[in-house]
Protein backbone atom coordinates (compact mmCIF):
# COMPACT_ATOMS: atom_id res chain seq x y z
CA UNK A 1 0.00 0.00 0.00
CA UNK A 2 1.26 3.39 -0.66
CA UNK A 3 0.73 6.49 2.12
CA UNK A 4 -2.51 7.72 0.98
CA UNK A 5 -3.80 4.01 0.91
CA UNK A 6 -2.34 3.72 4.34
CA UNK A 7 -4.30 6.92 5.56
CA UNK A 8 -7.88 5.67 4.15
CA UNK A 9 -7.50 2.20 5.84
CA UNK A 10 -6.26 3.70 8.99
CA UNK A 11 -9.15 6.40 9.02
CA UNK A 12 -11.89 3.76 8.10
CA UNK A 13 -11.49 1.76 10.95
CA UNK A 14 -11.06 4.37 13.16
CA UNK A 15 -14.26 5.57 12.01
CA UNK A 16 -15.83 2.26 11.50
CA UNK A 17 -14.73 0.38 14.92
CA UNK A 18 -16.02 3.33 17.51
CA UNK A 19 -19.85 3.87 15.26
CA UNK A 20 -19.75 -0.15 14.40
CA UNK A 21 -19.10 -0.62 18.50
CA UNK A 22 -22.26 1.86 19.18
CA UNK A 23 -24.38 0.76 17.35
CA UNK A 24 -23.83 -2.70 18.09
CA UNK A 25 -23.84 -1.70 22.19
CA UNK A 26 -27.58 -0.16 21.44
CA UNK A 27 -28.69 -3.53 19.39
CA UNK A 28 -27.65 -5.71 22.35
CA UNK A 29 -28.91 -3.49 25.13
CA UNK A 30 -32.48 -4.24 23.24
CA UNK A 31 -32.24 -7.67 23.12
CA UNK A 32 -34.65 -9.64 24.89
CA UNK A 33 -32.88 -12.77 27.27
CA UNK A 34 -35.62 -14.59 27.59
CA UNK A 35 -35.80 -17.29 30.69
CA UNK A 36 -35.36 -21.15 29.71
CA UNK A 37 -38.64 -22.76 30.72
CA UNK A 38 -38.54 -26.02 28.95
CA UNK A 39 -38.85 -29.20 29.70
CA UNK A 40 -41.81 -29.22 32.51
CA UNK A 41 -43.97 -32.19 32.88
CA UNK A 42 -47.53 -32.57 31.48
CA UNK A 43 -48.55 -33.46 35.45
CA UNK A 44 -46.55 -31.16 36.62
CA UNK A 45 -48.57 -28.03 36.95
CA UNK A 46 -48.30 -25.56 39.33
CA UNK A 47 -50.97 -24.32 41.91
CA UNK A 48 -54.76 -24.38 40.36
CA UNK A 49 -55.94 -25.18 37.33
CA UNK A 50 -57.91 -21.86 35.69
CA UNK A 51 -58.59 -22.85 32.29
CA UNK A 52 -57.41 -25.60 29.91
CA UNK A 53 -57.39 -26.24 26.19
CA UNK A 54 -56.06 -28.55 23.91
CA UNK A 55 -55.79 -30.03 20.61
CA UNK A 56 -53.56 -32.67 18.40
CA UNK A 57 -50.44 -29.98 18.20
CA UNK A 58 -50.68 -27.79 21.50
CA UNK A 59 -52.05 -28.48 25.19
CA UNK A 60 -52.00 -24.79 27.01
CA UNK A 61 -53.29 -24.81 30.70
CA UNK A 62 -53.59 -21.39 32.51
CA UNK A 63 -52.95 -21.65 36.15
CA UNK A 64 -52.51 -19.77 39.45
CA UNK A 65 -50.66 -19.79 42.11
CA UNK A 66 -50.95 -17.53 45.44
CA UNK A 67 -48.51 -14.90 43.50
CA UNK A 68 -48.26 -15.65 39.63
CA UNK A 69 -50.74 -16.51 36.82
CA UNK A 70 -48.98 -19.40 34.72
CA UNK A 71 -49.18 -20.05 31.71
CA UNK A 72 -48.16 -23.69 30.89
CA UNK A 73 -47.52 -24.49 27.06
CA UNK A 74 -46.60 -28.15 25.46
CA UNK A 75 -45.94 -28.16 22.12
CA UNK A 76 -46.66 -31.18 20.72
CA UNK A 77 -45.80 -31.15 16.96
CA UNK A 78 -42.27 -30.15 15.84
CA UNK A 79 -42.91 -25.53 15.24
CA UNK A 80 -43.14 -25.38 11.53
CA UNK A 81 -41.48 -21.21 12.06
CA UNK A 82 -38.11 -20.62 12.42
CA UNK A 83 -39.27 -18.09 15.29
CA UNK A 84 -41.96 -18.53 17.56
CA UNK A 85 -41.97 -15.71 20.32
CA UNK A 86 -44.90 -15.68 23.04
CA UNK A 87 -47.36 -12.29 23.67
CA UNK A 88 -49.53 -11.75 26.63
CA UNK A 89 -52.96 -10.10 24.60
CA UNK A 90 -55.09 -7.46 26.44
CA UNK A 91 -59.09 -7.52 26.46
CA UNK A 92 -59.10 -6.48 22.50
CA UNK A 93 -56.84 -9.68 21.36
CA UNK A 94 -53.63 -6.89 20.84
CA UNK A 95 -50.54 -8.23 21.38
CA UNK A 96 -48.79 -7.15 24.52
CA UNK A 97 -45.77 -7.54 26.46
CA UNK A 98 -43.59 -10.78 25.83
CA UNK A 99 -44.17 -13.69 27.74
CA UNK A 100 -41.07 -16.06 25.99
CA UNK A 101 -39.97 -17.81 23.15
CA UNK A 102 -41.14 -21.70 21.95
CA UNK A 103 -37.87 -23.21 20.96
CA UNK A 104 -39.17 -26.36 19.70
CA UNK A 105 -41.57 -29.47 21.08
CA UNK A 106 -41.19 -29.82 25.27
CA UNK A 107 -43.01 -27.94 27.93
CA UNK A 108 -42.55 -24.16 29.20
CA UNK A 109 -44.50 -22.13 31.55
CA UNK A 110 -44.41 -18.48 31.32
CA UNK A 111 -45.93 -16.22 34.20
CA UNK A 112 -47.57 -12.96 34.92
CA UNK A 113 -48.24 -11.32 37.85
CA UNK A 114 -52.00 -10.72 36.15
CA UNK A 115 -54.46 -12.41 34.55
CA UNK A 116 -53.79 -14.13 31.13
CA UNK A 117 -56.60 -13.35 28.29
CA UNK A 118 -54.98 -14.95 25.85
CA UNK A 119 -51.56 -15.33 23.96
CA UNK A 120 -50.33 -14.66 20.56
CA UNK A 121 -47.63 -16.53 19.28
CA UNK A 122 -45.42 -14.49 16.34
CA UNK A 123 -42.90 -15.32 13.85
CA UNK A 124 -40.85 -12.54 14.22
CA UNK A 125 -38.88 -13.01 11.01
CA UNK A 126 -41.79 -13.52 8.89
CA UNK A 127 -43.64 -10.85 11.24
CA UNK A 128 -46.73 -13.12 11.16
CA UNK A 129 -49.00 -14.64 14.00
CA UNK A 130 -48.55 -18.09 13.96
CA UNK A 131 -51.29 -19.07 16.87
CA UNK A 132 -53.52 -16.63 19.14
CA UNK A 133 -55.57 -18.17 21.92
CA UNK A 134 -57.99 -16.39 23.92
CA UNK A 135 -59.05 -17.78 27.70
CA UNK B 1 2.21 -12.17 -14.72
CA UNK B 2 0.46 -13.25 -18.00
CA UNK B 3 -0.40 -11.61 -21.44
CA UNK B 4 -3.93 -12.71 -21.96
CA UNK B 5 -6.39 -13.55 -19.55
CA UNK B 6 -7.83 -17.08 -18.15
CA UNK B 7 -10.41 -17.28 -16.35
CA UNK B 8 -8.52 -18.39 -13.36
CA UNK B 9 -4.46 -18.90 -13.27
CA UNK B 10 -3.87 -22.12 -10.77
CA UNK B 11 -0.28 -23.13 -9.91
CA UNK B 12 0.37 -25.88 -7.48
CA UNK B 13 0.52 -23.75 -4.92
CA UNK B 14 -3.07 -22.28 -5.42
CA UNK B 15 -4.59 -25.50 -6.45
CA UNK B 16 -3.50 -26.73 -2.95
CA UNK B 17 -4.48 -23.36 -1.49
CA UNK B 18 -8.01 -24.13 -3.24
CA UNK B 19 -8.15 -27.73 -2.11
CA UNK B 20 -7.62 -26.32 1.81
CA UNK B 21 -10.71 -23.63 1.59
CA UNK B 22 -12.89 -25.97 -0.24
CA UNK B 23 -12.17 -29.16 2.33
CA UNK B 24 -12.68 -26.53 5.32
CA UNK B 25 -15.58 -25.59 3.96
CA UNK B 26 -17.24 -28.53 3.86
CA UNK B 27 -16.06 -30.00 6.86
CA UNK B 28 -17.49 -26.93 8.74
CA UNK B 29 -21.06 -27.24 7.21
CA UNK B 30 -21.27 -31.13 7.73
CA UNK B 31 -20.18 -30.50 11.61
CA UNK B 32 -22.77 -27.89 11.98
CA UNK B 33 -24.93 -30.20 10.21
CA UNK B 34 -24.70 -33.46 12.48
CA UNK B 35 -24.19 -31.01 15.34
CA UNK B 36 -27.61 -28.99 14.73
CA UNK B 37 -29.90 -32.36 14.27
CA UNK B 38 -28.21 -33.80 17.37
CA UNK B 39 -28.93 -30.83 19.51
CA UNK B 40 -32.30 -29.34 17.31
CA UNK B 41 -33.40 -32.43 15.19
CA UNK B 42 -36.53 -30.44 14.99
CA UNK B 43 -35.41 -27.84 12.63
CA UNK B 44 -36.53 -27.93 8.48
CA UNK B 45 -33.79 -28.64 6.46
CA UNK B 46 -34.01 -24.80 4.61
CA UNK B 47 -33.37 -23.35 7.75
CA UNK B 48 -30.78 -25.57 8.64
CA UNK B 49 -28.70 -24.37 5.32
CA UNK B 50 -29.57 -20.93 5.67
CA UNK B 51 -27.60 -21.02 9.10
CA UNK B 52 -25.39 -23.39 8.23
CA UNK B 53 -24.09 -21.22 5.12
CA UNK B 54 -25.00 -18.14 7.34
CA UNK B 55 -22.62 -18.56 9.92
CA UNK B 56 -19.64 -20.31 7.16
CA UNK B 57 -19.92 -16.93 5.27
CA UNK B 58 -19.70 -14.73 8.41
CA UNK B 59 -16.31 -17.13 9.65
CA UNK B 60 -14.68 -16.68 6.02
CA UNK B 61 -15.37 -12.91 6.40
CA UNK B 62 -13.41 -12.91 9.32
CA UNK B 63 -10.51 -14.89 8.38
CA UNK B 64 -10.16 -12.61 5.34
CA UNK B 65 -10.20 -9.48 7.11
CA UNK B 66 -7.68 -10.45 9.71
CA UNK B 67 -5.40 -11.78 7.07
CA UNK B 68 -4.57 -8.19 5.50
CA UNK B 69 -3.25 -6.92 9.30
CA UNK B 70 -1.41 -9.86 10.27
CA UNK B 71 0.13 -9.65 7.10
CA UNK B 72 1.34 -6.24 7.90
CA UNK B 73 2.37 -6.74 11.36
CA UNK B 74 4.16 -10.24 10.91
CA UNK B 75 5.37 -11.45 7.31
CA UNK B 76 5.02 -14.85 8.41
CA UNK B 77 1.45 -14.58 7.28
CA UNK B 78 2.26 -13.56 3.94
CA UNK B 79 1.59 -16.59 2.29
CA UNK B 80 -2.24 -16.74 3.18
CA UNK B 81 -2.30 -13.55 1.76
CA UNK B 82 -1.23 -14.67 -1.65
CA UNK B 83 -4.28 -16.51 -2.52
CA UNK B 84 -7.13 -14.44 -0.29
CA UNK B 85 -9.04 -13.59 -3.99
CA UNK B 86 -10.33 -17.37 -4.00
CA UNK B 87 -10.76 -16.93 -0.30
CA UNK B 88 -13.26 -13.79 -0.75
CA UNK B 89 -15.15 -15.67 -3.72
CA UNK B 90 -15.67 -18.94 -2.26
CA UNK B 91 -16.91 -17.05 1.15
CA UNK B 92 -19.11 -15.12 -1.28
CA UNK B 93 -20.62 -18.48 -2.64
CA UNK B 94 -21.44 -19.20 0.97
CA UNK B 95 -23.26 -16.03 1.66
CA UNK B 96 -25.17 -16.64 -2.14
CA UNK B 97 -26.53 -20.02 -0.94
CA UNK B 98 -27.42 -18.28 2.41
CA UNK B 99 -29.65 -15.51 0.84
CA UNK B 100 -30.84 -17.15 -2.40
CA UNK B 101 -32.46 -20.00 0.94
CA UNK B 102 -33.61 -16.66 2.56
CA UNK B 103 -34.95 -15.05 0.58
CA UNK B 104 -37.17 -17.94 -1.14
CA UNK B 105 -37.76 -19.05 2.29
CA UNK B 106 -38.93 -15.92 3.44
CA UNK B 107 -40.28 -14.38 0.30
CA UNK B 108 -41.73 -16.29 -2.60
CA UNK B 109 -44.49 -17.36 -0.69
CA UNK B 110 -46.68 -14.00 -1.13
CA UNK B 111 -47.90 -12.33 -4.90
CA UNK B 112 -44.93 -9.97 -5.45
CA UNK B 113 -41.60 -10.21 -6.32
CA UNK B 114 -39.54 -11.82 -3.41
CA UNK B 115 -36.64 -8.65 -3.67
CA UNK B 116 -39.76 -6.13 -3.51
CA UNK B 117 -41.40 -8.26 -0.77
CA UNK B 118 -37.38 -8.07 0.91
CA UNK B 119 -37.92 -4.13 1.02
CA UNK B 120 -41.45 -3.80 1.62
CA UNK B 121 -42.15 -6.74 4.21
CA UNK B 122 -40.80 -5.38 7.05
CA UNK B 123 -40.87 -1.42 7.11
CA UNK B 124 -40.24 -0.75 10.95
CA UNK B 125 -36.67 0.77 9.98
CA UNK B 126 -36.83 3.16 13.20
CA UNK B 127 -36.85 0.29 15.29
CA UNK B 128 -33.60 -1.08 16.85
CA UNK B 129 -35.59 -4.53 17.91
CA UNK B 130 -37.91 -4.95 14.95
CA UNK B 131 -35.41 -3.50 12.46
CA UNK B 132 -35.73 -5.07 8.87
CA UNK B 133 -32.11 -6.61 9.30
CA UNK B 134 -32.95 -8.94 6.07
CA UNK B 135 -32.36 -5.39 3.82
CA UNK B 136 -28.67 -5.15 5.63
CA UNK B 137 -28.00 -8.72 4.36
CA UNK B 138 -29.02 -8.34 1.21
CA UNK B 139 -27.06 -4.99 0.56
CA UNK B 140 -24.03 -6.67 1.71
CA UNK B 141 -24.32 -9.46 -0.55
CA UNK B 142 -24.75 -6.66 -3.28
CA UNK B 143 -21.39 -5.57 -2.30
CA UNK B 144 -19.62 -9.32 -2.16
CA UNK B 145 -21.23 -9.72 -5.31
CA UNK B 146 -19.29 -7.01 -6.87
CA UNK B 147 -16.43 -7.72 -5.31
CA UNK B 148 -16.20 -11.28 -6.32
CA UNK B 149 -17.42 -10.65 -10.00
CA UNK B 150 -14.70 -7.55 -10.30
CA UNK B 151 -12.06 -9.72 -8.64
CA UNK B 152 -10.15 -11.40 -11.26
CA UNK B 153 -6.89 -9.40 -12.91
CA UNK B 154 -8.58 -8.45 -16.10
CA UNK B 155 -10.71 -5.64 -13.64
CA UNK B 156 -7.72 -4.99 -11.71
CA UNK B 157 -5.86 -3.98 -15.08
CA UNK B 158 -9.30 -2.26 -16.65
CA UNK B 159 -9.98 -0.33 -13.49
CA UNK B 160 -6.46 0.54 -12.65
CA UNK B 161 -5.18 -0.68 -9.03
CA UNK B 162 -5.72 2.21 -7.57
CA UNK B 163 -9.30 2.81 -8.33
CA UNK B 164 -10.11 -1.43 -8.07
CA UNK B 165 -8.25 -1.27 -4.29
CA UNK B 166 -10.15 1.56 -3.34
CA UNK B 167 -13.60 -0.40 -4.35
CA UNK B 168 -12.23 -3.68 -2.71
CA UNK B 169 -12.20 -1.34 0.07
CA UNK B 170 -16.25 -1.42 0.28
CA UNK B 171 -15.64 -5.18 1.65
CA UNK B 172 -15.26 -2.97 5.58
CA UNK B 173 -18.71 -1.75 4.70
CA UNK B 174 -20.44 -4.80 3.87
CA UNK B 175 -18.33 -6.40 7.21
CA UNK B 176 -20.18 -3.47 9.31
CA UNK B 177 -23.93 -4.46 7.55
CA UNK B 178 -23.00 -7.91 7.94
CA UNK B 179 -22.67 -7.75 11.40
CA UNK B 180 -25.78 -5.45 12.18
CA UNK B 181 -27.51 -7.93 10.01
CA UNK B 182 -26.64 -10.78 12.35
CA UNK B 183 -27.55 -7.94 15.27
CA UNK B 184 -30.29 -6.88 14.48
CA UNK B 185 -31.79 -10.15 12.53
CA UNK B 186 -30.87 -13.12 14.11
CA UNK B 187 -29.92 -12.33 17.74
CA UNK B 188 -33.55 -10.63 18.16
CA UNK B 189 -35.29 -14.08 17.12
CA UNK B 190 -33.34 -16.14 18.85
CA UNK B 191 -31.06 -14.96 21.92
CA UNK B 192 -27.81 -16.39 22.52
CA UNK B 193 -24.93 -15.27 24.88
CA UNK B 194 -22.51 -17.38 23.41
CA UNK B 195 -23.15 -16.74 19.82
CA UNK B 196 -23.30 -12.93 20.50
CA UNK B 197 -19.80 -13.35 22.82
CA UNK B 198 -18.51 -15.41 19.95
CA UNK B 199 -19.44 -12.32 17.18
CA UNK B 200 -18.66 -9.50 19.42
CA UNK B 201 -14.68 -10.94 19.72
CA UNK B 202 -14.30 -11.51 16.04
CA UNK B 203 -15.59 -7.92 15.73
CA UNK B 204 -13.24 -6.93 18.40
CA UNK B 205 -10.21 -9.12 16.77
CA UNK B 206 -10.63 -7.64 13.67
CA UNK B 207 -10.57 -3.88 14.61
CA UNK B 208 -8.41 -4.25 17.09
CA UNK B 209 -5.72 -5.65 14.16
CA UNK B 210 -6.37 -3.36 11.73
CA UNK B 211 -6.29 -0.48 14.00
CA UNK B 212 -3.00 -1.91 15.92
CA UNK B 213 -1.49 -2.40 11.52
CA UNK B 214 -2.73 0.97 11.28
CA UNK B 215 -0.92 2.94 13.76
CA UNK B 216 2.11 0.54 13.40
CA UNK B 217 2.48 1.77 9.91
CA UNK B 218 1.96 5.38 11.25
CA UNK B 219 4.89 4.98 13.32
CA UNK B 220 6.82 3.67 10.30
CA UNK B 221 5.53 6.72 8.29
CA UNK B 222 6.75 9.39 10.84
CA UNK B 223 10.22 8.09 10.32
CA UNK B 224 12.52 10.32 9.48
CA UNK B 225 16.55 9.77 7.91
CA UNK B 226 19.59 11.31 8.91
CA UNK B 227 20.64 14.05 6.13
CA UNK B 228 23.86 14.68 5.04
CA UNK B 229 25.21 18.23 3.68
CA UNK B 230 23.64 17.64 0.09
CA UNK B 231 20.10 16.17 1.67
CA UNK B 232 20.53 12.44 0.87
CA UNK B 233 19.70 10.34 3.87
CA UNK B 234 21.53 8.31 5.92
CA UNK B 235 19.68 4.12 5.56
CA UNK B 236 22.10 1.53 6.96
CA UNK B 237 25.56 -0.26 6.29
CA UNK B 238 25.84 -2.03 3.43
CA UNK B 239 26.30 -5.42 5.46
CA UNK B 240 23.26 -4.86 6.75
CA UNK B 241 21.34 -6.11 3.62
CA UNK B 242 21.25 -9.80 2.48
CA UNK B 243 21.90 -10.23 -0.91
CA UNK B 244 19.05 -10.47 -3.43
CA UNK B 245 17.16 -8.53 -0.78
CA UNK B 246 15.97 -5.79 0.14
CA UNK B 247 16.36 -2.84 3.11
CA UNK B 248 12.94 -0.76 3.54
CA UNK B 249 13.25 2.52 4.26
CA UNK B 250 10.60 5.64 4.57
CA UNK B 251 11.37 8.71 2.47
CA UNK B 252 9.14 10.90 2.81
CA UNK B 253 6.30 8.68 4.20
CA UNK B 254 6.93 6.73 1.43
CA UNK B 255 8.25 3.39 1.44
CA UNK B 256 11.16 2.65 -0.40
CA UNK B 257 13.12 -0.98 -1.19
CA UNK B 258 17.04 -1.48 -1.39
CA UNK B 259 18.02 -4.17 -3.49
CA UNK B 260 21.42 -5.30 -2.96
CA UNK B 261 23.02 -7.94 -5.80
CA UNK B 262 25.60 -9.18 -7.33
CA UNK B 263 27.76 -6.52 -5.28
CA UNK B 264 25.65 -4.19 -6.47
CA UNK B 265 22.40 -1.21 -5.24
CA UNK B 266 19.77 -0.16 -6.85
CA UNK B 267 16.36 1.76 -5.09
CA UNK B 268 12.73 1.50 -6.28
CA UNK B 269 9.51 2.61 -4.78
CA UNK B 270 8.08 -0.61 -2.36
CA UNK B 271 4.52 -0.71 -4.00
CA UNK B 272 3.81 -2.70 -6.38
CA UNK B 273 1.71 -1.58 -9.56
CA UNK B 274 -0.41 -5.14 -9.46
CA UNK B 275 -2.24 -4.97 -5.82
CA UNK B 276 0.12 -2.72 -4.07
CA UNK B 277 2.30 -5.46 -2.65
CA UNK B 278 5.04 -4.78 -0.58
CA UNK B 279 8.56 -5.58 -3.07
CA UNK B 280 10.97 -5.27 -0.75
CA UNK B 281 9.70 -7.97 1.23
CA UNK B 282 10.41 -9.85 -2.24
CA UNK B 283 13.37 -10.83 -3.38
CA UNK B 284 15.86 -11.06 -6.52
CA UNK B 285 14.44 -13.74 -9.32
CA UNK B 286 16.37 -14.55 -12.51
CA UNK B 287 17.44 -10.71 -12.20
CA UNK B 288 14.21 -9.08 -11.45
CA UNK B 289 12.54 -8.03 -8.31
CA UNK B 290 9.49 -10.33 -7.54
CA UNK B 291 6.96 -9.17 -5.91
CA UNK B 292 6.02 -11.59 -2.45
CA UNK B 293 2.09 -10.98 -3.14
CA UNK B 294 1.66 -12.78 -6.84
CA UNK B 295 5.27 -12.67 -8.03
CA UNK B 296 4.61 -9.15 -10.47
CA UNK B 297 8.41 -8.71 -11.63
CA UNK B 298 10.45 -5.14 -12.01
CA UNK B 299 14.20 -4.52 -13.11
CA UNK B 300 15.89 -3.15 -10.06
CA UNK B 301 17.93 -0.64 -12.16
CA UNK B 302 14.52 0.66 -13.88
CA UNK B 303 11.77 -0.10 -12.20
CA UNK B 304 10.07 -1.81 -15.40
CA UNK B 305 8.65 -4.12 -15.79
CA UNK B 306 10.55 -6.47 -18.05
CA UNK B 307 9.16 -6.75 -21.93
CA UNK B 308 6.33 -7.16 -23.03
CA UNK B 309 5.25 -6.10 -19.91
CA UNK B 310 4.58 -2.57 -18.83
CA UNK B 311 4.43 -1.66 -15.49
CA UNK B 312 7.17 0.88 -14.11
CA UNK B 313 7.76 1.90 -10.48
CA UNK B 314 9.72 5.07 -9.34
CA UNK B 315 13.23 4.62 -9.04
CA UNK B 316 16.05 6.15 -6.54
CA UNK B 317 19.33 7.45 -6.61
CA UNK B 318 21.76 5.97 -4.00
CA UNK B 319 25.41 6.41 -3.16
CA UNK B 320 27.83 4.44 -0.37
CA UNK B 321 30.26 6.53 1.71
CA UNK B 322 32.44 4.42 4.45
CA UNK B 323 30.37 1.57 3.94
CA UNK B 324 27.20 3.55 4.50
CA UNK B 325 23.84 3.72 2.04
CA UNK B 326 22.51 7.25 1.34
CA UNK B 327 19.05 8.27 -0.26
CA UNK B 328 18.14 10.75 -2.48
CA UNK B 329 14.92 11.37 -1.10
CA UNK B 330 13.77 12.83 -4.57
CA UNK B 331 11.99 9.98 -6.53
CA UNK B 332 12.50 9.73 -9.87
CA UNK B 333 9.45 9.64 -12.47
CA UNK B 334 8.38 6.02 -12.97
CA UNK B 335 10.84 3.37 -14.87
CA UNK B 336 13.77 6.22 -14.69
CA UNK B 337 16.88 4.24 -15.37
CA UNK B 338 19.26 4.93 -12.17
CA UNK B 339 22.67 3.26 -13.05
CA UNK B 340 22.90 0.54 -10.07
CA UNK B 341 25.52 1.77 -7.20
CA UNK B 342 28.75 -0.23 -6.73
CA UNK B 343 30.36 -0.92 -3.44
Amino acid sequence: MDYRLRKRHKWMWMTLAPVLATLLFLSAKSLVFFPSSENIEMNGIKGNVVKEVENDEIKVVLSNTSEHYLLNIWVKTPLKSTSSVVYEINSKGEKMMVLGQLQGEGGYVFSSKSFIRGFVVMDEIKNQQTLKLEF
Amino acid sequence: MGLDYKLVLWNKHKKRYDKIIALSMVLYLVLFIVLTVLINPEGTAETLIIRAFGSLAILMLHIILVIGPLSRLNPQFLPILYNRRHLGVSMFLAALIHGAFAIIQFHTLGNISPIVSLFTSNMDYGSLTNFPFQVLGFLALLILFFMASTSHDFFLKNLSPKIWKGLHMMVYVAYALVLLHVFLGAFQQETSLPTIGIVLMGFILVSGLHITAAFKETKTDGEKGEADKEGWLKVCETNEILENRAKIFTVDKERVAIFKYQGKLSAIHNVCKHQGGPLGEGKIVDGCVTCPWHGYQYLPQNGQSPPPFTEKVATYQLKVARGWVFINPEALPEGTAVEPTMF
